[in-house]
């Protein structure tokens, strides 16, 4: 019972890492294409409002997008009423879509002419009602020799589930930001569900040629993230292989500490044969009840895991969602179990191929 | 063709074991050893301690290797038979009592002996039926659902004797089966082994120190300088 136990612990500790990780970097990659970059942007390379706004509706068309608007960033420094400041950007936005429905109004009404909206998390230093005086920056965020100020009323506050996102940026509607800085470069903001590679093919045929996708614009931190992925493989492999370690001695402490009982029945008459049917149909009923509790363990977890969400957030400032993949764990409970009968066979085996009172005399059968 | 009485046959064994157990000049145990043993009778072995008394019945049995000889039992060549039919002959026709009584721990007294008539190919119903009276015999009827903790050393040589008996043997091998009793439970098991030996017409070959015990056998050999010479 006690090797059953310790094995539904280690599936469950297992499980437990898989999904908080794989839900870690699904809430990564989410906020990456939501707010930073979309599924695909394209760089219009001029500052054309109504040609951007056509462009975006013949993208619009495309049976593999779902949504295209405009947008541009200026990098800027936003000083509060207070002195305080934050450097970051202005997004001027036709917020639609996946962006619109995952921002989340805390107080007052977005996309107001001649409004900025600041976020949550900057209420601390700039918050609504205030004056919000923005110094825009060159790209890289290189102050312009002679600085241009200007002075926007906060007219929202915002939230969204990035926080990275929200400390750094402002948002307001596209003539707003064009009213301040009428040559600042549009781009085109593109969501889809299909294969962004084979969307982007689709744009560079239509003629837009300096589109990318989200893996392009973020390849530094993507491949970041890819590394991060191997090495979660990698500690998931080495933790598989402890709880293999873990079956494998087990098998072994208790054949030995059924050696004698062993012996015992080979002396009045089991076979080697009967001997090890019972001790690999005894490792498969371990091994099937410590992954069937393990398995109840880790949907147990799951669904008590919205109580524990609140503090999730506090402490990673992330909101999760683990979810269990049911193909994975069927694969890990097959190793499991295989490997115990395997475990099993091996050890008996080996134990058997002793004569019958040296299993009697001797602590151990190497 | 008159029906052969010889139960257990052993020409020229021989064993030896090595020094270690990283090997080195192997140390040589029994040497040529030649003895037969008859239906309804019974030899005692005797001889100092490591002279190879207990080596010897463990051959005899099957339970232990020879290096070389042969040893026949019921006209079958042990050494030849394949695991199958060799456990199948100690479930059936052999039956076994150590100095320690070996019982399985977690199982009581009855479960003990029936396991036994089991294994040799009884039902359940039927191993049920042969252990109730085998521990009746051996007057352990009211200690059934005892487990080998909850019983002395007397009761579980008893329960051993009855898991010997119980698959009606033709030869019971006892190795020192007294040899951890007090005086009292030690005469107790004695007239016991031998009443229901003589009882049943059952061989036994009797591994013991105590000459008195072995003298109540028809044969008593010495193991001397690896090999066997008749005492009495």
């Amino acid at each position: 019972m006690r090797i059953a136990l310790g094995l539904a612990l280690c599936l469950f500790a297992i499980i437990a890492v898989l999904s908080f990780m794989q839900a870690l970097q699904r809430n990564q990659f989410e906020d990456i294409r939501t707010f930073e970059s979309f599924d695909l942007q394209i760089d219009l390379q001029s500052n054309d409002y109504s040609a951007a706004k056509e462009a975006a509706n013949q993208i619009e068309e495309l049976d593999s997008v779902q949504h295209a608007f405009v947008y541009a960033d200026i990098p800027v420094i936003a000083q509060g009423t207070n002195g305080s400041t934050v450097a970051g950007r202005l997004r001027g936005i036709e917020g639609e879509g996946r962006f619109l429905s995952n921002l989340n109004s805390y107080r007052g009404f977005l996309f107001q002419d001649g409004q900025v909206a600041s976020s949550y998390s900057n209420t601390h230093s700039i918050d609504m009602g205030e004056s919000l005086t923005l110094t825009f920056l060159k790209k890289g965020r290189q102050a312009t020799v002679v600085p241009s100020r200007r002075e926007l009323e906060v007219g929202a506050i915002f939230y969204t589930s990035s926080y990275d996102f929200d400390i750094s940026t402002f948002l307001c509607n596209v003539d707003t930001l064009l009213a301040m800085q009428a040559d600042a470069p549009l781009k085109i903001g593109v969501f889809t569900l299909e294969d962004v590679k084979d969307v982007k093919g689709e744009l560079v045929q239509l003629g837009y040629e300096r589109t990318s996708t989200w893996m392009e614009i973020n390849a530094s931190l993507y491949s970041a993230m890819e590394l991060e992925q191997k090495m979660m493989a990698l500690m998931l492999f080495l933790m598989v292989l402890v709880i293999l370690v873990h079956i494998r001695n087990s098998a072994r402490r208790l054949l030995l500490a059924k050696q004698t009982e062993i012996a015992m029945l080979r002396t009045i008459g089991l076979t080697k044969a009967k001997v090890q049917t019972i001790f690999v149909l005894q490792a498969a009923v371990v091994a099937i009840i410590g992954s069937l509790v393990g398995i109840f363990l880790s949907y147990g977890a799951l669904a008590i895991y919205p109580t524990l969400s609140a503090y999730v957030y506090r402490s990673m400032g992330v909101h999760l969602e683990p979810a269990i993949r049911s193909g994975e764990l069927l694969v890990l409970c097959i190793v499991i179990v295989v490997f115990s009968l395997l475990a099993s066979y091996q050890g008996t085996h080996r134990i058997l191929k002793a004569d019958i009172m040296e299993m009697f005399t001797h602590d151990e059968i190497n | 063709m008159m029906k052969s009485t010889e139960v257990l046959t052993l020409e020229a064994v021989s064993k030896s074991f090595p020094a270690t157990l990283r090997g080195g000049e192997p140390i040589q145990i029994l040497e040529g050893v030649s003895l037969s043993l008859n239906r309804s009778t019974s030899i005692a072995i005797t001889g100092r301690s490591g002279s190879g008394k207990s080596t010897l019945l463990q051959i005899s049995a099957g339970l232990l290797s020879a290096d070389s000889g042969s040893i026949r039992f019921e006209g079958k060549e042990i050494t030849k038979l394949d695991d199958e039919h060799l456990s199948r002959l100690r479930s059936r026709s052999m039956g076994f009592i150590f100095q320690s009584s070996l019982l399985l721990d977690d199982f009581t007294a009855l479960e003990n002996v029936q396991i036994s008539a089991m294994i040799a190919g009884s039902s359940e119903k039927e191993a049920s039926r042969k252990s109730l009276a085998m521990l009746e015999l051996v007057g352990m009827q009211d200690r059934l659902g005892h487990t080998s903790d909850q019983l002395s050393g007397g009761e579980r040589q008893r329960v051993a004797i009855a898991r010997a008996l119980v698959n009606e043997p033709s030869l019971i091998f006892a190795d020192e089966p007294t040899g951890s009793l007090d005086e009292r439970n030690a005469a107790l098991v004695e007239d016991l082994l031998f009443s229901l030996v003589a009882e049943r017409e059952v061989a036994l070959m009797l591994i013991t120190h105590n000459l008195a015990f072995a003298s109540r056998c028809n044969t008593v050999y010495q193991l001397h300088n690896r090999n066997v010479e008749v005492r009495s």
